[in-house]
């Protein structure tokens, strides 16, 4: 009687382990894998550092009405820039797959079906082993497999994210200083340009009524485009501090919170990042 | 001498900005009054300070690259880490199967069939080149 109640205790400990794990490997898994979705995006923004320049020069020639065989652009700090950027947005990119993949329960889900086939052949010279015992055993097995591997992991993550919070804050912050700051700051010089080159068609006395209207309603489309741009940069740099945040939480919590607590806090910033990839690609069409 | 930072490059930029807005509202507002050269001079002067601002908004971002050095390296140390522990766990899959194909040898090996030991040997080493 007391054999069977300590087996029983042993059995519900060791699902009870397992589903803890699982569970609590999910939520950041559904976090990870939202991040990384709403990372992907940086990979839809058309602006970037070196078509800048290569726009600028086109515009410089046409502003001075000048042809060239070859576009002669030296833009070699515009393509350093561009690569600062995409190495910064590769790396914290690289990290959240990573945590992601980790953190995925099909990982460490083990097919036991080799072993427990092997087993009921029944070809151990006298010992005999029945389909319902390598069931059992199989069953047994899966879940020790789970709850082990689900706790190594757990406890591995938690290392990870503990060596990745800081460097990783500083990254994403840099990032969207990045997109924030200085990609969006070029399309402000954009539009200054092109305020000052109609500025100037408007005020030159050759251009007819209907040529200074045209050529406003031009400016508007132009302008209007920039904006969009500009808009876009700007709710993709702005769900980098969703993911800071989402991280910081992780980290915060790594020790003390339940299964449930830490999926009920990082749902908050899963919904803001899947905002703004809905918002992001409304804006794309 | 201490060296521009992202922050100090990006601010710099603004400035240069907001310089180039008062010189063409300057001219914008002067337009009749000014003679022609005088206008191409400060209109130069002008898209001049413009293309500074732009190259200095490029160089504050690699200027970023300072700031992120340490950072970049800590993370992608971690990374390499998390994708080390992804293959051992791949390879736990691996040792079932072998391990599977080695007891189903074992016992082809005790019933004595020829046949069977062949299969048996056959499944070992297909379970131990299967990459998966």
């Amino acid at each position: 009687m007391k054999k069977y109640f300590l087996k029983n205790c042993f059995i519900v400990f060791v699902v009870s382990v397992a589903i803890s794990s699982c569970t609590s490997l999910r939520a950041v898994n559904n976090f990870s894998s939202v991040v990384s979705t709403g990372l992907s995006k940086f990979e839809e923004i058309p602006n970037s550092f070196t078509q800048h320049c290569l726009d600028r020069c086109v515009s410089e020639n046409v502003r001075k009405m000048e042809i060239k065989r070859a576009a002669d652009c030296d833009c070699s700090n515009y393509q350093k820039a561009d690569s600062v950027t995409l190495l910064i947005y590769l790396s914290i990119r690289g990290y959240f797959d990573g945590l992601t993949d980790i953190s995925d329960n099909d990982l460490a889900h083990y097919k036991l079906d080799a072993l427990s086939s092997s087993l009921t052949a029944g070809s151990f010279g006298d010992i005999k082993i029945d389909q319902q015992q390598a069931d059992a055993y199989k069953m047994v097995s899966t879940i020790l497999l789970d709850a082990v591997t689900g706790n190594y992991r757990k406890n591995k993550i938690k290392k990870y994210v503990e060596q990745a919070n800081q460097p990783i804050q500083v990254l994403l912050n840099k990032f969207q200083f990045i997109l924030q700051k200085n990609l969006e700051g070029e399309l402000n010089f954009k539009k200054e340009k092109l305020y000052a080159f109609y500025r100037e068609l408007l005020l030159n006395d050759a251009l007819n009524d209907y040529e200074k209207e045209k050529a406003a309603t031009e400016y508007y489309q132009a302008l209007s485009m920039f904006n969009q741009q500009q808009e876009r940069i700007d709710l993709f740099a702005g769900s980098l501090q969703n993911i800071a945040e989402g991280h910081q939480k992780i980290y915060d919590n790594r020790n003390k919170m339940t299964a449930k607590e830490l999926s009920d806090s990082l749902i908050i910033y899963q919904s803001a990042i899947s905002n703004v990839v809905s918002q992001f690609n409304k804006l794309k069409n | 001498m201490a060296k521009l930072t992202s922050a100090q490059a990006n601010a710099l930029a603004n400035d240069f900005l907001g310089l180039a807005q008062a010189i063409g509202n300057f001219r914008y507002d002067n337009w009749n009054e000014m003679s022609k050269t005088q206008n191409q001079q400060l209109g130069k002067m002008q898209w001049s300070i413009l293309n500074y601002g732009e190259d200095i908004l490029a160089l504050s971002t690699a200027l970023a690259m300072d700031d992120v050095q340490a950072s970049l390296n800590k993370i992608n140390d971690t990374t390499l880490e998390i994708r080390s522990t992804i293959q051992q766990l791949k390879n736990i899959q691996k040792v079932i199967s072998v391990a599977g194909a080695i007891i189903a040898f074992g016992g082809a090996v005790i019933s004595k069939d020829p046949s069977a030991i062949k299969t048996g040997l056959q499944g070992v080493i297909d379970s131990w080149k299967d990459k998966s």
